[in-house]
């Protein structure tokens, strides 16, 4: 089958957004363990915010994207305050809520598009060159490499290290001096900014958006996409959400019967593999490692 | 003798619901000094200790730290300020290395504000905490991860954590509970070490021979009051202790 280069262009874009997303989750899920089910609503705020931003207020896509990088950081912080006192069960089911309520905010308020959604939503520009195609592609990547980049000096800080202590044994956390609701809450907002992120290159990349690209359903394909690679890993978000991108485009019967694919992908990983194909301990990685290592000795000359 | 109080509770009352559990507790814990809480099973200890850490409010009374009270403050400010607790359980952080849960309470200095945002890999971070290991003896497990250390091993990481706040004061919940007693000799051998090294101790202890042979002064609670105060010799001969353990029949033979 030959292969399109606009379609190839949209699969990777569409890759490199929900890898943002899937980021995102890994930070708030996999470093925190703050269990959030509801990532696709934060890409909702992401993407309303960048839409109205350009559409209605004509700003350019550049300032779009911080407003909704912005909007997000606010919106999982809200999140994180109301379910200070939350764990597991009913984090999960709170944050499940959450993802709906936002979906019928932007159904019933006109403000969002309501049913008919946004249009219009412009490309971005740079040095007065419209960014489509292709150029789209690398610029979503590269924000993508450097949201990664942030991602990795995060677990180098003590940022890093209080999400870490967090996820572990909340207590033990207060009792080394973590204030517990300020790092749940800014587990929330980082990771809730990703998906903002995710939110603004995806609207400007299919030029309209409605409610229901933001369902709960999306929460889940991200959250498989987080579990497939890892959410313990930067890396697993990529390639997790390449695999679940790439699945139904392969296997086109398999369309139909998404959610039931992404549900069977999350339970049979957690059976079997729990830590994710690229995990801190999977085979995968250690492998994977060990043929970089032995590269980067090749040419270094050692 | 007026400056040398470390700690302080006065007068700590603390009802859960209609039970109460301490009943007008006031203790003083000196500087330099092992202080042994002692008493039977339900007497209030762990809820005195975790009214002073900050996880329990008091119904009434003060806590004092160096004069300043710390009653409702939460547990991570009364940490920073520089009172260190282990837990009864050792819990820790299991899927982190002995290093990093070390490293993570050396870090109570940068918690607080935008610290947050530094790196913490720096050399004489990681430097602090190799000797902070290497003070509690745990210098073979360093890249460990803390969830598959032995018993033993989890209290003296315990006590590694507690001392990485640099602490004013380092209070313990039974450290030698489920230890065997060779395991418990050695671990009272580190907490008499510490404290020669200027460190004040607050040992709550269920075992009794263990927190006489290390406490210079010694409280027994006995539903949720200090029954008695004093040396742990006079503390240990004081008839209504020996009837609180053993049951009335025992005093008088």
């Amino acid at each position: 089958m030959p292969i399109s280069t606009g379609y190839a262009a949209t699969l990777l874009t569409v890759i490199a957004a929900y890898g943002i997303a899937a980021l995102g989750l890994n930070i708030t899920m996999g470093r925190a363990g703050q269990v959030n089910l509801g990532q696709a609503a934060f890409v909702g705020v992401g993407a309303m915010a960048s839409a109205i931003a350009t559409v209605r207020y004509s700003l350019s896509f550049w300032e779009a994207i911080i407003i909704a990088a912005l909007a997000s950081f606010l919106a999982g912080a809200a999140l994180g305050v109301v379910s200070i006192r939350l764990r597991e069960d009913f984090l999960a089911i709170t944050t499940i809520g959450f993802n709906f309520i936002v979906v019928y905010v932007f159904l019933y308020y006109k403000f969002f598009g309501g049913s008919y959604g946004i249009i219009g939503i412009p490309k971005p520009t740079l040095l007065g060159m419209r960014i489509t195609g292709f150029a789209y592609t690398i610029m979503s990547w590269t924000i993508l490499l450097l949201l990664a980049a942030l991602a990795l000096y995060i677990d180098k800080t003590w940022l890093g290290l209080a999400f870490e202590a967090l996820r572990d044994n909340e207590e033990v956390a207060e009792s080394v001096g973590i204030d517990v609701r300020k790092y749940k809450i800014l587990a929330f907002a980082i990771g809730a900014m990703y998906g903002g992120v995710a939110g603004s290159i995806l609207a400007h990349f299919k030029g309209y958006i409605v409610y229901s690209d933001f369902a709960f359903p999306y929460s889940i394909m991200i959250l498989s996409m987080s579990i497939v690679g890892g959410m313990d890993t930067i890396v697993g978000a990529i390639v997790g959400s390449a695999m679940i991108i790439l699945l139904p485009e392969i296997f086109r019967p398999l369309m139909e019967y998404r959610m039931i694919m992404y549900t069977a992908i999350i339970v049979l990983m957690l059976y079997f593999k729990p830590e994710g194909l690229l995990g801190r301990e999977s085979k995968w990685l250690i492998s994977l490692r060990r043929i970089l290592r032995a590269w980067s000795g090749g040419i270094r000359g050692d | 003798m007026i400056n040398n109080i470390i700690l302080e509770t006065r007068n700590i009352t603390k009802y859960f619901g209609g039970i109460r559990a301490l009943n007008n507790v006031s203790i003083k814990i000196r500087k330099g000094s092992i202080t042994g809480i002692i008493g039977p099973n339900g007497a209030g200890k762990t809820t005195l200790f975790r009214v002073i850490a900050g996880f329990l409010k008091p119904t009434k009374g003060e806590v004092l730290l160096e004069s300043k009270r710390i009653d409702g403050k939460p547990p991570h400010i009364v940490a920073s300020m520089g009172v260190g607790f282990t837990f009864q359980v050792p819990q820790g952080f299991p899927s982190l290395s002995v290093l990093d849960n070390v490293i993570a309470a050396i870090g109570w200095r940068f918690y607080r504000g935008m610290g947050f945002i530094k790196r913490r890999t720096k050399s004489d971070i990681i430097g602090e905490a190799y000797k902070i290991i290497k003070k509690v003896g745990l210098e073979d497990y360093v890249e460990r991860k803390a969830g598959e250390l032995p018993l033993g091993l989890q209290k003296r990481l315990e006590i590694a954590r507690a001392l990485a706040l640099d602490p004013k004061i380092l209070m313990l919940d039974e450290p030698v509970a489920g230890m065997s007693a060779e395991e418990a000799m050695e671990l009272a051998g580190l907490v008499r070490e510490l404290n020669r090294g200027g460190l004040t101790v607050m040992l709550i202890e269920h075992n009794v021979p263990i927190a006489v042979e290390l406490s210079d002064y010694m409280y027994v609670l006995h539903y949720g009051e200090v029954l008695a105060e004093g040396k742990p010799e006079e503390v240990t001969s004081d008839r209504r202790v020996i009837e609180a353990y053993l049951g009335a029949g025992y005093a008088s033979g």
